[in-house]
């Protein structure tokens, strides 16, 4: 049962494609799943200097996929988890993610990138907050979205927004992100 | 993908093929997922449909824009396919919202909020104010009630909604404002198409579009409800439920295998007593709402009113905290499939 548990995605996947053709483009839309496990991924120091629209302490970034050595860019499909883990319990751990979805999406800021806040749930899984180009703390308008409109994050609901960062101009040489560290090939 | 996973789907490919696409008996998750799968799949294909019918059905711009008269037809017809679009869209808003943020905000979001980041003074084009409330606002312009306009009036930014004046208008307005509509549907349906729904996602979807609609009902005293032109609103939440039903009803096989029954009694009750109330009214319109309305300390003359005993029972079902509501109970099935609930 669990092997077929394991297989589950694949198997909707094929079998959507019995009515479905070649997708049209690479698209990575990630799901809660994907951010399971993260804590065993390649983990990487990443600083503990005030940094806007983030809580205090020891900030450390995941990665799901390394790109490949000397790639300029991360493929779609790749996921990095930062987390900031101060407090007494994981889910005390202020956790945001960026994840390659491709298809051109948030074409304003960190070209093909998703942003994601997370937060770990009792029983120790990583569940999606919020997601979009401008993800909130929560769905702050109670849309239903996960706060795409709800005007951004901050510990302290200062509004900040993952773009006003990683989406700088001139981070797109950087594939927009920003720690040295954790950029495509740096590890 | 690595060439393991690759591997995986080609031998998995190669099974399936040889069984056709017919029905295999599956554990009770995966045929969850395939069937909701299923649902939002084909709700995506209607709207589609609509959509681009609803883009079709423009009237062939001439040199006055719209004419009330004689564009009659054209525009009574674009109303009904605005109406199927609507409907298609409210009955998987909840797992869209989720899966395509920006999309849904593109497809979706209120003239308030659009104008809210900048003001928009040309209508028609597929920038600013865009979307299906965006065509609404356009085609039910002669009719816009006077709570909503004086809500929208007061607004910084403000533009009064009127039908294309003008050759250009009229051409923007199928060409760019519902071909920007038809582009985004057909985006969100292409690429949920290989989608592999989680339970997650697929669940949290029904229980984000059970929120929102205490939200639908509570911004109606002040003009800011969803579908505000068409007054429309109650019609959407008639579509919410009813695919929050039938979203569930994929999953009842699955939690009653986890000994879930008890759940499963409650959780149709509480779609029953909203489906019964909704059934209540006609049309598809809200109640009236009461002029002495207030949402933080109604009387109980207001809570008396049509709209406040609907107000009450969303109020009551979409409480976590209230034993036997319907998102008590939801939340308490999701945690007996082992879905993992957002932390409070």
């Amino acid at each position: 049962m669990r092997r077929l548990l394991c297989l589950a995605p694949l198997l909707l996947a094929v079998a959507s494609g019995c009515t479905e053709t070649e997708p049209p483009e690479a698209v990575f839309i990630a799901l809660q799943r994907d951010f399971a496990g993260f804590e065993s991924w390649p983990r990487y120091f990443v600083g503990n200097s005030p940094l806007p629209g983030h809580s205090v302490g020891d900030r450390f970034g995941y990665i799901k996929q390394l790109a490949p050595k000397g790639a300029a860019a991360y493929p779609v499909g790749s996921i990095i988890v930062k987390t900031v883990e101060s407090g007494a319990t994981k889910q005390e751990w202020a956790l945001f993610a960026m994840a390659k979805r491709g298809g051109g999406f948030n074409a304003a800021g960190a070209k093909d990138w998703e942003f994601f806040t997370l937060r770990v749930s009792t029983s120790g899984v990583p569940v999606i907050v919020s997601r979009g180009s401008n993800p909130a703390d929560g769905d702050a308008d109670g849309d239903a979205d996960g706060g795409t409109t709800g005007g951004g994050y901050g510990s302290t609901g200062s509004g900040s927004t993952c773009n006003r960062c990683h989406g700088l101009p001139g981070t797109e040489q950087l594939d927009y992100v920003l720690s040295a560290v954790l950029r495509p090939g740096a590890q | 993908m690595n060439s393991r996973s690759l591997k995986q789907i080609t031998t998995l490919s190669v099974l399936l093929a040889a069984g056709g696409c017919g029905q295999e008996s599956l554990a009770p998750e995966l045929q969850a997922l395939f069937d909701v799968k299923a649902y939002i799949q084909s709700n995506l294909d209607d709207l589609d449909g609509a959509v681009t019918a609803l883009q079709s059905d423009a009237p062939v711009a001439d040199g006055d824009g719209w004419s009330a008269k004689s564009d009659a037809a054209a525009v009574a017809k674009m109303k009904a396919d605005w109406k199927r679009a609507r409907i298609a869209y409210e009955h998987i808003e909840g797992a869209l919202a989720v899966l395509f943020p920006d999309l849904d905000a593109s497809t979706d979001e209120r003239y308030d909020g659009f104008i809210s980041t900048s003001p928009d003074d040309y209508l028609f084009d597929d920038k600013g104010v865009i979307g299906v409330h965006a065509i609404e606002r356009i085609l039910w312009s002669a009719e816009i009630p006077v709570t909503v306009k004086n809500f929208e009036q007061g607004l910084p930014g403000y533009k009064e909604a009127a039908f294309p004046s003008s050759h250009q208008e009229a051409l923007d307005f199928k060409n760019k404002l519902c071909a920007r509509l038809v582009a985004d549907v057909k985006t969100m349906r292409s690429q949920f198409a290989p989608l592999a729904l989680d339970p997650a996602a697929a669940f949290r979807g029904v229980i984000g579009s059970m929120n929102e609609q205490l939200e639908k009902a509570s911004k109606a005293a002040t003009g800011e409800e969803e579908s505000r032109y068409a007054q429309y609103t109650l019609a959407d939440m008639r579509a919410n439920i009813e695919a929050g039903e039938k979203t569930y009803s994929a999953f009842r096989p699955w939690l009653l295998d986890r000994g879930g029954a008890a759940l499963d009694v409650q959780i149709n009750a509480g779609f029953q007593r909203l489906q019964s109330k909704y059934a209540s009214y006609s049309g598809d319109a809200l109640p009236a709402v009461p002029p002495t309305w207030s949402t933080t300390s109604p009387s109980a003359t207001d809570l008396a009113t049509p709209f406040g005993q609907l107000y009450q029972l969303l109020l009551q079902e979409s409480d976590p905290d209230r034993s036997g509501s319907l998102i008590n109970v939801m939340n308490q099935s999701a945690e007996l499939l082992g879905i993992p609930q957002l932390p409070q």
